[in-house]
């Protein structure tokens, strides 16, 4: 293939040439087409030129290996580069043609191929896209994850406040059912048949239309002013009837809502208080038209309307109301930040699409080598590098923070066991039974069951001179759960195993770290050495307590199962006594 | 150029100072167990960190080690290292 030099000069010297000709008066037609077929061909050669040059360079960039997000989304953008150079060298080559009259079909020619270049960097500008997408979710994430964190805040102050305030299910049930109870009481409200009750109001209702009708007559009868005030008399009493009867059945209805099924809900109590207003609110609203009317005294109106109040029931249904209110909102805001997060897809989920594009351009795409050390998973996903710090200065340090350092051993211990996950292991699966190999490692959690025969030494002077040797079950150890809490170590040369001074805050600690409830358990202390002899101490321990009972146990009976083999460091301990 | 040993106080680019309360070597790399001292370097805090020691042009740095099983290499190494002290 000729260099990309050699072909932009012929290009430009044929583009000259055909200019020339188009210039010319009576010029052969054959011999522009003959020139512009020529171009034609050497623009083939320079775009599969550019083609190669292009490939190689996204090869190049593809076989970097991406540790972040951020470092995806200049890949990206740099290939992208490549593809809109590409595009950009055969526009800016043939950006005088146009001027050419002869060479309309050169351009319709040329048209086609730049319109192919700049398909392939919209082709190109998805993978950008969907780089710079993902940033988007992290920071949509990000910000759901604090306005949700700010919404959990601020619901769980004031559920605090408002269940701090509460009225239990059950208390605010009574107190419905003693308002209601209360106010068919003082209304003498019983069970009636109610059938007969409507139809006895069917009836007054159509006396009254009766009454009416004739009332209308009346006033155009001879003896107007007598029959007028008697009808006027028998409506009232069909009023004052037919009102009575309304009470009965609002007191009914009532009655029928507060004596149903018992009430199980927020739900179904706020639905009954509801419908019992509503059934007393029409009920004041008709006795507020009789008095209105003169049939009722202003008395009776008020006494009636003041019966039920229901306003502090209200008020707690409210408080409950917006309790679940807050407790949704959170949920739909944890659900939204959840899809947020599910849509945000990670870098080898983004590397798996990137090849799958690749071969849909019929490409074999370049797959990066991975260094050794690789960024964690949640830092590439967040966008976020490791940070390398660089030290300005190393100085000794003040005898008095060494000090310091030395009395916060444990609490160091303890924090480097809780970035690891060892004490996450003793924790969940110290129920979990295994059987052990003769040469058992026992450490820290694990979980000790003596046979019967179980050699106990008292002393650990016993120990080197095997004397007074007793065993587990005279001692009364083989019914105890044993846990390994610190390692103790016997050097070999047979030297006993000593326990430190500070016992009880490494019993304290590693009970934590084992999730064990406050109580009483027997501890036991345990060692490896490497061969099949291995020397426990078993402690009687009350809560916790570092005034113990101490005793050796001879690990050789192979009565002995450790359980919960974990951690198979050696440690090292001492007696204080 | 300078070494990273136990009980020296490491002072970072922003100023951070922390204590070397632990090290270890691992796989042909050193690591520390970091304390944070407080701001004026005469008090310690709550704050710990393990971080590898990386050096460059002649210039020391450290990086974080988050990787939960490289943590549970380096925890008894530590461990057994500060169970020494006295």
């Amino acid at each position: 293939m000729e260099s990309e030099a050699s072909l932009i000069e012929q290009i430009e010297t044929d583009i000259d040439q055909l200019d020339l000709l188009g210039m010319q008066e009576n010029v052969e037609k054959e011999r522009i087409e003959e020139v512009i077929a020529r171009i034609k061909g050497l623009a083939r050669q320079y775009v599969e030129l550019l083609d190669s040059i292009m490939e190689q360079q996204i090869q190049e960039t593809e076989s970097l290996f991406a540790l972040t997000l951020e470092e995806e989304l200049d890949k990206r953008k740099m290939i992208l580069t490549h593809v809109t150079n590409k595009k950009n060298c055969i526009i800016e080559l043939f950006k005088d043609i146009k001027e050419i009259e002869v060479a309309a079909p050169l351009q319709q020619f040329v048209d086609a191929i730049i319109i192919q270049a700049t398909n392939q960097v919209t082709d190109y500008e998805r993978d950008v896209k969907l780089v710079e997408t993902q940033f988007e979710k992290i920071k949509e994430a990000e910000t759901k994850e604090a306005e949700l964190k700010s919404k959990k805040s601020q619901a769980h102050i004031r559920m605090t406040n408002l269940r701090n305030s509460q009225m239990s299910f059950a208390d605010l049930n009574a107190e419905f059912m003693t308002i209601c109870s209360h106010f068919l009481d003082a209304n003498h409200a019983e069970e009636i048949d109610f059938p007969n009750l409507m139809a006895k109001r069917d009836a007054l209702t159509k006396r009254r239309k009766r009454l009416m009708e004739n009332l209308k007559l009346a006033h155009s009868a001879k003896d107007a002013e007598g029959y007028v005030v008697a009808y006027e008399g028998y409506i009232k009493t069909n009023q004052l009837e037919l009102d009575k009867v309304d009470e009965k059945k609002v007191l009914h209805l009532i009655r029928k809502i507060v004596m149903g099924s018992p009430i199980d809900s927020y739900e179904t109590l706020t639905s009954r208080t509801l419908n019992v207003q509503k059934l007393i609110n029409s009920r004041v609203a008709k006795v507020g038209k009789l008095y209105e009317a003169g049939v009722v005294t202003r008395e009776d109106y008020e006494t009636f309307a003041s019966q039920v109040d229901f306003s502090k029931i209200y008020e707690r249904l409210s408080e409950v109301a917006e309790i679940e209110r807050c407790e949704k909102q959170i949920r739909q805001a944890e659900n939204g930040l959840q899809h947020t997060r599910d849509h945000i897809k990670g870098k080898d989920e983004l590397e798996t699409i990137f090849i799958e594009r690749a071969k849909a351009r019929g490409r074999i795409p370049a797959i990066p080598e991975k260094p050794e050390i690789l960024f964690e998973d949640e830092n590439v996903i967040s966008g976020k590098k490791k940070k390398r710090r660089k030290i300005i200065s190393v100085e000794p340090a003040k005898a008095h923070i060494v000090e310091k350092i030395d009395k916060m051993k444990q609490w160091l211990i303890s924090s480097l066991n809780s970035m690891t996950n060892i004490s996450k292991k003793i924790g969940n699966q110290i129920r979990k039974m295994i059987t052990v190999p003769e040469k058992y490692k026992p450490s820290i959690g694990d979980k000790i069951k003596l046979g019967e025969k179980a050699a106990i030494f008292t002393n650990p002077m016993d120990v080197i001179e095997q004397k007074d040797q007793k065993d587990a079950k005279s001692i009364g150890l083989t019914e105890l759960d044993l846990y390994v809490t610190r390692g103790a170590i016997l050097d070999y040369t047979g030297t006993p195993i000593y326990m430190t001074t500070d016992y009880g805050i490494d019993l304290e600690t590693i009970a934590k770290n084992m999730n064990l409830e406050i109580g009483t358990y027997n501890i036991a202390l345990g060692c490896s050495i490497g061969d099949s002899e291995g020397k426990f101490m078993a402690v009687a321990n009350d809560q916790l307590n570092p005034n113990i009972e101490k005793g050796w146990i001879n690990a050789t009976d192979i009565n002995i199962m450790v359980i919960n083999q974990l951690n198979k460091e050696l440690k090292k301990g001492g007696m204080s006594k | 150029m300078m070494n990273i040993e136990l009980h020296t106080v490491l002072t970072l680019d922003d100023n951070e100072k922390y204590i070397v309360v632990a090290k270890a070597v691992y796989e042909g790399n050193s690591y520390d167990y970091l304390l944070q001292l407080s701001a004026d370097g005469e008090d310690v805090t709550e704050q710990v960190a393990v971080v590898k020691e990386e050096k460059e042009d002649n210039r020391l740095y450290i990086v974080e080690v988050n990787d939960k099983n490289e943590l549970d290499k380096l925890a008894p190494l530590f461990c057994e290292q500060l169970e020494e002290l006295q």
